[in-house]
């Protein structure tokens, strides 16, 4: 036997007696309850729904509105900011500007993974 | 595609119920981003970051990696919340949201640099602490941009932590997951998301997840820069590598180093390894250049000077608060100083027993019963943990060799550096535990080869005639089962019966007693006054401690056995004091108000005499009534005569002196002891050596002539005879002094006439002079003076002897 051959037959024989274990079992069936529980959810359902009709948008209307989400955070975020108590305040227009870098990653990701 | 007019009404209607949903969600992206920008930033990462590391695995791979990945996040999320609900009652503007003393420093020097670019009132110590060398860093930095821009962080930024951390795993879980199958990536994978002190550190506001992050980034580039075959690649994995490096460079002093170092070895093992015949030149070329490099002096002391800086920094360790422990031989931990004023020198021995045990010791400590609090026993499944991977490492190293040697000797080699540093300068079990997890991510993966190895070895019934074919124990117990068993409820029991049998038992001081010093004691004192002597019993007591007398340290700890030792007390002020001892500087053991010093006037003496072997400089520097100082800081110089050159060493100079000394106290109603010594035995010629509080701290040598008695004399005015040849008595003048430098000394205030007395002359002087109450009566410099007794005059120019006709006392104008 070779030793790229021993090699896989250990692999194997660990692998398989993992695969038997009671606790890799139990992981296993913990792992599917929740991910059912989470697959089924009402929320999730909706949330699946709604990526569906997300997709159905052409990718004009995807972009636009996106960028209606970002004015609007940013708009929001230099009116809500000089509420807060000073020690607590970011620096109201750097931070607007993170925001809009994120905002743009996230559209030019979006975009990206369009078909 | 359709566009604004030619669609159809309800496509526009749809259309406009997005946007409609687009503002709504901008409200809530800028309400919860003014709340925590930086949370809304990690969330929108990780959706993008997280994503790629599932590209490539086959479908249950992907469900597994995100089922344990998203477990471990939440976990973390709900860490970091139970932290802020902690912390809430602590929320105030001088907040910084740290649990532990690194974390607060981070933090608030990061806050105190933003107070001071947004031009909030700040203090000098801002400033200092904002733009102190100590603890300034990459990390640091970063931080204080983003508490400049989006506000404090607290909490945001352990969840950013947490982010930079699980990608770092990620990198070397993709990376075992290509060299040893999805079986032993997914074990290191849990492993390493799950490990306690990991956890802790992920979640920490600490630099070690960003450190993690770098290290797996320049590890994964290299690996991958020496297999890719397309020169874009390379330049690709080159780029990584080299921004990765600037990222961990300033993190961890001489972190370039310890990496390159890491990588170079576990690349050189890669090729060392590949052949028994380049294997066999190795072991040769270094069996050959070991010995020879350890007869070179220079390596040789270049070596012990490395292993000597190393050890100043551990005894720096030792020297803190906390739980330390030791690596060097017992006496280098005696006196606490700090590494920079450390002086210490190893023999080639000395070095060697520490780099031993050091070594020893990063891979043991703490054992079971070394653990001393309830915080510590917490953490003893994790160092069962620990121990086995230690053990599956070699298992693992051989397996990984089969499987991808060069993965696997990367993975070993390149924290081994950063382990050898660790264990050479780390003398502290909370900081070894948490500098541990710098080693800890990258040897899990190959311990885990080698548990899988371990397993498919025994799971082969041709080699273990108890495991059946599905690889049952007894045909009963899964092999995979059984070890997690054997480690749950075989292994943590068995460690804390060790715990509970073997640990050292805390010192405990169950009663203090004063006893007589004896005069060996005092003689052992070295010169240093002895107040006071305590018989401490108790339990647990350690040769090794150190006593204190409320904040004055005790000058010596005698151990006895373990349950009694002697306190000897030096000065102290008068009052009630606790007994504290110490291991290092860590208090182990205290009796309040155990320990009653009285404020009583101690007995002193005149010491009359010279200060010799002093430099021209000392000899100058010398002032009268200036103190001397530790170990006897109760004496003075009263009065000193002009310096002059020694009349028995040339070069040298001397002065001569009168000194006030104090009695030793609690002497037991003996004669006036001075360090242990009776002052009787000071007379004539004797010598006693004190530390004269001169510029230059230098220690002097005190030649005493006579001793006087300290209380001030009785002046008086004697009429004395005179008898010598007249030559001789043709000498005496008014004014003329006894060779005393003390005010008693006899001082011709008026002479009479001379007549003559055979071949001799006589004279009668009148002297001014004092004199010391006696039990047999007056005295004056030790001989009884009344009338009829002989007085021996030396004034500089001659000697005389008189007879002392009448005594009367000094007028008041006179008197001392």
């Amino acid at each position: 036997m070779t030793l790229e051959r021993r090699t896989d037959d250990v692999d194997r024989v660990a692998a398989r007696i993992v695969e038997d274990s009671a606790i890799a079992n139990a992981l296993d069936t913990a792992r599917e309850t929740i991910a059912a529980a989470v697959d089924t959810s009402i929320a999730a359902g909706r949330l699946r729904q709604s990526a569906a009709r997300w997709q159905q948008l052409t990718s004009h209307d995807r972009l636009r509105c996106l960028l209606t989400l970002a004015a609007v955070a940013l708009a929001g975020h230099l009116a809500i900011a000089p509420l807060l108590p000073p020690q607590g305040r970011p620096n109201a227009l750097l931070a607007a500007g993170v925001l809009a870098l994120v905002m743009l990653a996230v559209a030019a990701e979006t975009s990206r993974r369009r078909p | 595609m359709l566009r604004g007019a030619d669609r159809p009404a309800t496509l526009n209607a749809v259309t406009g119920r997005w946007y409609a949903w687009s503002a709504a969600a901008g409200l809530a992206v800028a309400a919860l981003y003014t709340i925590s920008p930086l949370t809304i930033v990690v969330s929108i990462a990780s959706a993008m970051v997280l994503r790629p590391f599932a590209r490539g695995l086959s479908t249950i791979e992907r469900r597994w990696l995100a089922a344990i990945v998203v477990t471990a996040l939440v976990a973390r999320l709900i860490a970091v919340g139970a932290i802020f609900v902690r912390d809430l009652p602590l929320h105030d503007d001088q907040f910084v949201g740290a649990t532990s003393g690194d974390e607060a420093y981070v933090m608030s020097r990061a806050l105190r640099a933003r107070d001071i670019v947004r031009g909030s009132p700040v203090s000098k110590y801002d400033f200092f602490v904002a733009y102190d060398e100590y603890g300034r860093n990459d990390y640091v930095r970063a931080v204080t941009v983003m508490q400049t821009i989006l506000g404090p962080t607290p909490y945001s930024l352990r969840l950013l932590n947490a982010l930079l951390f699980t990608v770092a795993v990620l990198l070397l879980f993709r990376l075992a997951s290509n060299a040893f199958g999805p079986l032993a990536a997914f074990g290191g994978l849990v492993l390493a998301l799950f490990w306690p002190s990991l956890f802790a550190w992920s979640i920490s506001l600490l630099k070690e997840p960003l450190y993690l992050l770098g290290g797996t980034g320049l590890l994964t580039a290299a690996v991958g820069l020496v297999r890719a075959r397309r020169w874009t690649m390379r330049a690709g994995y080159l780029l990584t590598a080299v921004a990765a490096a600037m990222v961990i460079r300033d993190l961890r002093p001489g972190a370039w180093a310890l990496a390159g170092a890491g990588l170079a070895l576990g690349l050189i093992a890669a090729f060392v390894s590949a052949t028994k015949l380049r294997l066999a030149a190795a072991a040769v070329i270094v069996a050959t250049a070991l010995p020879i490099a350890a007869m070179q002096p220079a390596v040789t002391r270049r070596a012990i000077s490395g292993v000597e800086s190393a050890a100043r920094t551990q005894t720096g360790h030792v020297f803190t608060v906390g739980h330390a422990y030791k690596v060097l031989d017992a006496g280098f931990y005696m006196n606490p100083v700090t590494p920079a004023a450390s002086t210490l020198t190893l023999t080639p021995d000395e070095a060697a027993r520490f780099v031993v045990r050091a070594a020893t010791a990063f891979l043991v400590v703490p054992l079971p019963w070394m653990l001393q609090s309830a915080r510590e026993l917490a953490y003893l499944p994790e160092q069962l943990a620990w121990y086995a991977l230690l053990l599956l490492l070699p298992a693992g190293l051989i397996a990984g060799c089969r499987r991808d040697r060069l993965v696997t000797c990367v993975l070993a080699g390149y924290p081994a550096p950063t382990a050898l540093a660790l264990a050479l300068t780390t003398g502290n079990v909370g900081t070894l535990l948490r500098l541990r997890g710098l080693v800890i991510p990258y040897i899990v993966w190959v311990s885990v080869v080698g548990f899988c190895a371990a397993l498919g070895t025994l799971g082969r019934k041709e080699k273990m005639p108890l495991i059946d074919g599905r690889g049952r124990l007894f045909g009963r117990i899964n092999l995979f089962d059984a070890a997690i068993l054997a480690f749950i409820l075989v292994l943590v029991p068995v460690a804390y019966g060790t715990y509970r049998l073997f640990r050292a038992s805390t010192p405990t001081i169950a009663s203090v007693t004063r006893v007589p010093i004896t005069p060996e004691e005092r003689r052992v004192a070295g010169g240093s006054r002895l107040s006071a002597k305590l018989k401490v019993r108790g339990s647990g007591l350690r040769p090794m401690l150190r006593a204190s007398i409320g904040e004055t340290p005790a000058l010596g700890f005698v151990f006895e056995n373990p349950n009694s030792a002697d306190v000897l007390v030096g000065d102290v002020p008068g009052g009630t004091h606790d007994l504290v001892l110490y291991d290092g500087v860590q208090e182990v053991a205290r009796s309040a108000k155990s320990v009653t010093i009285t404020d009583e006037n101690p007995q002193r003496v005149l010491a009359l005499g010279t200060l010799i072997r002093l430099s021209k400089t000392e000899a100058d520097s010398l002032a009268p009534a200036g103190s001397t100082t530790a170990p006897r800081s109760g004496d003075s110089i009263v009065a000193l005569g002009p310096a002059r050159p020694s009349t028995l060493a040339r070069g040298e100079w001397e002065r001569t002196a009168e000194i006030l000394v104090q009695c030793d106290p609690d002497a037991g109603g003996r004669d006036c002891h001075v360090s242990g010594a009776p002052i009787s035995s000071m007379s004539t010629g004797a010598t006693w050596s004190a530390q004269v509080a001169a510029p230059s701290g230098a220690a002097m040598t005190f030649v005493i002539h006579e001793i006087l008695p300290a209380a001030p004399p009785s002046m008086v005015t004697a009429r004395v005879r005179f008898a010598a040849s007249p030559e001789v008595l043709g000498l005496v003048q008014t004014g003329d002094r006894d060779n005393c430098l003390d005010d008693r000394a006899a001082t011709v205030v008026a002479t009479g006439a001379r007549r003559a007395a055979g071949d001799r002359a006589e004279l009668d002087v009148t002297l001014r002079l004092g004199l010391d109450d006696s039990a047999q009566g007056r005295r004056y410099r030790g001989r009884v003076f009344k009338a009829g007794a002989t007085l021996p005059f030396a004034a500089e120019r001659y000697v005389v002897e008189g007879t002392v006709l009448s005594v009367e006392p000094a007028s008041e104008s006179g008197a001392r």
